[in-house]
């Protein structure tokens, strides 16, 4: 696709799309959206950087193997905040009573690990975006 | 607000049905971009809006894109 | 000394976590073999061993803190109850937990060497990735006691089912595995939709509590209370391919590579009539089967599953393909079980899930290991293997001997618990049906064994095989052995496992 309005706009869009994902993904505990949604938002843009500037740009922004370690680490980043309630004696997830702590209500960081759960959930459902796009559109390896 | 729920109702059922009926493939995830955009807006009205952004981002942006890559490395028209 | 107590002080932090554990560190450890390099490596395959491992010594430590304390309730994040998820380990999903590792770890054991020439050396960290994702979503499944958190890892499962049916490539394999998603999809959507109503009737989504809300919920919205246990029956059925839903079975059991058709028949299956099984006695109370004829229902299309499976598997040519419609006319055996809704019956058709486990799972993988050395695939080409191939078709032998169920071999035991319960519940045409089907068994395992033996191969048509090595790989002999063994210690002492299962129906069943 080589197309100079694409490019144009991609390049002044991109940065915002990026910014709102970031948002959603930080506010999971205080607003609507979360890991989940603010994932998807990070994906498409770097998937829409994709589609403007060609597959080996994207893929020289974010190579594949860099997308896979993202999502098997923020699996077990999540693993791993959930198995502290594990190593200070309860049980699996535990949030409070394993010593995070709470905050203020209404604050970025608050909400015990809720925020650094909804980081690794974007990290993962982000990096899934992109490694399915690139299989999708990369030679077929048969 | 029920006329408009209305006609985002019936406009959905149009999309799904036309979804169903074209034969050329690309117009048909296009339809379905559009679908998933009314339902996100319906999602919206029945108070679930983080749904409504999960849906305007995964059903609309997406898997439009993802259906459009595989589209692209079969053929154009349904047989 | 102080050292000492640290280590103690670790462990029993690791057994206490063990319900939610047994399932974490196959997941823990399929992230890790996804991004570890697998090209000339074991490293991936050694990581899931280990996995199996301590997955079995958790399941060690459950089966006997369940003996002692009788029930083990864990809830995740210290949300009680009717809040939070909660898992609950009690004999039933002891006894699954048991089933699932030690079958699993053996299938593992074998896939080691034989998965080389099925898949891309590429692929082989993919692989174990969603072996142990299915793995752990199973085992997952038998201890959770939430209904949505039970809809979940069936959609993991499915996945990594899926997967590791088509990560052979190839046009086959692609379209099982296709056909399995959609109708899994279907059987799960269901399931979710029956789930939903559960929840709009009682307000709860752990099985406790919605039995205990399903009594004002039968009176006063019977319907839908109703439509609900129609959806979740669909929804298991297609899942547990029961006979009528069994289409996608056949071609995804007979396309996949061995180890994945052995764990997809042996284990994947079970799970689900297992559920089943939970949803009929722990959800619903009893006088819902008077009305709606339920057991009926079941015991009837469990009988023609396992009558038309045994006729198709008569028709097959293809060894796998053969193997798989048995899994059908098996499975049937499961439910014929449940249907019967009477502690016998529910015994042995529970037994006949770890009797069942073993076998078929013996005779995929011994399949698997003559398609290894020789490449033969077809039923006719086996004359005279049995002399090339010793201890596989020994394996294969114990293996028919006890899908007929000839005393001394386990299958023996279970069709035993399933006759003497058609009797007590007063169906004595079922113990007809059991019968039929042992001869039919017999019709299509027997001419394979005697004709691997004693039959003369025609050297023409020989294809061309994965590996000419004149042994099987010590990694693939020994998992046949243990599981021949197997077979025949449980045949011949069944006793161990008949008090664990006895244990749990009498806690289903007051």
């Amino acid at each position: 696709m080589d197309d100079q309005i694409v490019r144009v706009i991609s390049r002044i869009i991109i940065p915002f799309i990026q910014v709102y994902g970031i948002f959603v993904v930080m506010h999971g505990h205080l607003s609507p959206g979360g890991g989940f949604p603010g994932g998807a938002i990070l994906g498409a843009s770097i998937i829409l950087y994709t589609l403007a500037f060609g597959a080996e740009a994207g893929a020289k922004m974010i190579p594949h193997r860099t997308s896979k370690w993202l999502e098997s680490g923020a699996i077990l980043l999540y693993i791993a905040i959930g198995l502290v309630g594990i190593g200070v004696g309860r049980t699996f997830l535990t949030n409070r009573a394993a010593g995070f702590p709470m905050g203020e209500l209404g604050n970025v960081i608050s909400a015990g690990f809720i925020p650094f759960i909804t980081i690794a959930i974007g990290i993962k459902v982000a990096s899934t975006m992109i490694t399915l796009f690139h299989t999708m559109i990369g030679k077929d390896p048969h | 607000m029920q006329i408009l729920n209305l006609i985002l109702v019936v406009f959905l059922i149009l999309c799904a049905i036309a979804a169903g009926r074209t034969k050329d493939l690309v117009s048909a995830v296009v339809i379905f971009a559009s679908y998933s955009l009314v339902m996100a807006v319906l999602w919206l009205m029945l108070q679930s809006p983080d749904v409504a952004m999960t849906e305007a981002a995964i059903g609309a942006g997406v898997t439009t894109i993802m259906f459009v890559a595989v589209i692209s490395r079969t053929s154009r028209i349904e047989k | 000394m102080s050292s000492l107590l640290d280590t103690f002080g670790v462990l029993s932090v690791f057994f206490w976590n063990a319900p939610v554990l047994v399932m974490l560190v196959l997941w823990i450890a399929a992230c890790l073999t996804a991004v570890l390099p697998s090209k000339g490596t074991r490293l991936p395959g050694g990581l899931a061993l280990g996995a199996h491992f301590l997955a079995l010594v958790l399941t060690g430590y459950l089966a006997w803190a369940v003996l002692i304390y009788g029930e083990l309730g864990y809830s995740l994040g210290g949300w009680l109850a009717p809040w939070g998820i909660e898992f609950m380990v009690t004999p039933l999903s002891v006894f699954m937990l048991i089933t699932i590792f030690s079958v699993s770890t053996l299938i593992l054991f074998f896939s080691l060497a034989d998965l080389h020439h099925d898949i891309e050396t590429r692929l082989l960290g993919s692989y174990y990735t969603l072996y142990l994702l299915l793995v752990g979503a199973l085992a997952g499944l038998c201890v959770t006691n939430d209904l949505f958190n039970m809809f979940v890892l069936m959609e993991v499962a499915a996945i990594g089912a899926c997967g590791i049916i088509a990560v052979k490539g190839g046009p086959d394999c692609t379209e099982a595995s296709l056909k399995y998603l959609i109708l899994s999809c279907l059987g799960t959507g269901g399931i979710l939709l029956a789930t939903a109503l559960l929840y709009k009737l009682t307000g709860h989504l752990n099985i406790d509590y919605i039995a205990a809300g399903m009594d004002t919920a039968l009176a006063e919205y019977p319907i839908n209370s109703m439509v609900a246990l129609a959806l979740f029956s669909v929804g298991f059925i297609v899942k547990a391919a029961l006979f009528p839903l069994h289409v996608w079975l056949p071609d995804a059991h007979s396309s996949a590579p061995s180890p994945s058709s052995a764990l997809l028949s042996g284990l994947v299956i079970k799970v689900y009539a297992v559920l089943y099984l939970r949803i009929l006695v722990d959800v619903y109370p009893r006088e819902v089967f008077l009305v709606l004829p339920v057991s009926e229902l079941i015991l009837i299309l469990a009988s023609i599953s396992i009558i038309v499976g045994s006729l198709y598997a008569m028709a097959q040519t293809d060894i796998k393909r053969m193997l798989a419609y048995s899994s059908i006319a098996q499975i049937g055996y499961v439910f014929l079980g449940i249907g019967l809704m009477q502690a016998t019956g529910i015994t042995g058709g529970l037994l006949h899930i770890f009797n069942h486990a073993m076998m078929k799972s013996m005779l995929f993988l011994s399949a698997g290991a003559i398609i290894y050395c020789t490449g033969i695939r077809t039923i006719k080409d086996m004359k005279g293997i049995g002399l090339q191939m010793p201890l596989a078709m020994s394996a294969f032998t114990v293996g028919a001997m006890a899908m007929v169920g000839i005393p001394a071999t386990n299958g023996f035991i279970s069709k035993l618990y399933l006759a003497l319960g058609a009797f007590e519940a007063g169906r004595p045409v079922y113990l007809g049906v059991i019968l039929l089907s042992s001869l039919l068994n017999g019709i299509y395992y027997f001419p394979i064994v005697i004709g691997a033996f004693f039959g003369q191969r025609d050297t023409e048509s020989w294809p061309e095989a994965p590996c000419n090595c004149k042994r099987l790989p010590l990694t693939m002999a020994v998992p046949l052995l243990i599981l021949a063994v197997g077979c025949v210690f449980f045949g011949i002492f069944p006793m161990h496992m008949l008090v664990l299962v006895e244990g749990a129906v009498a806690l289903m069943l007051p």
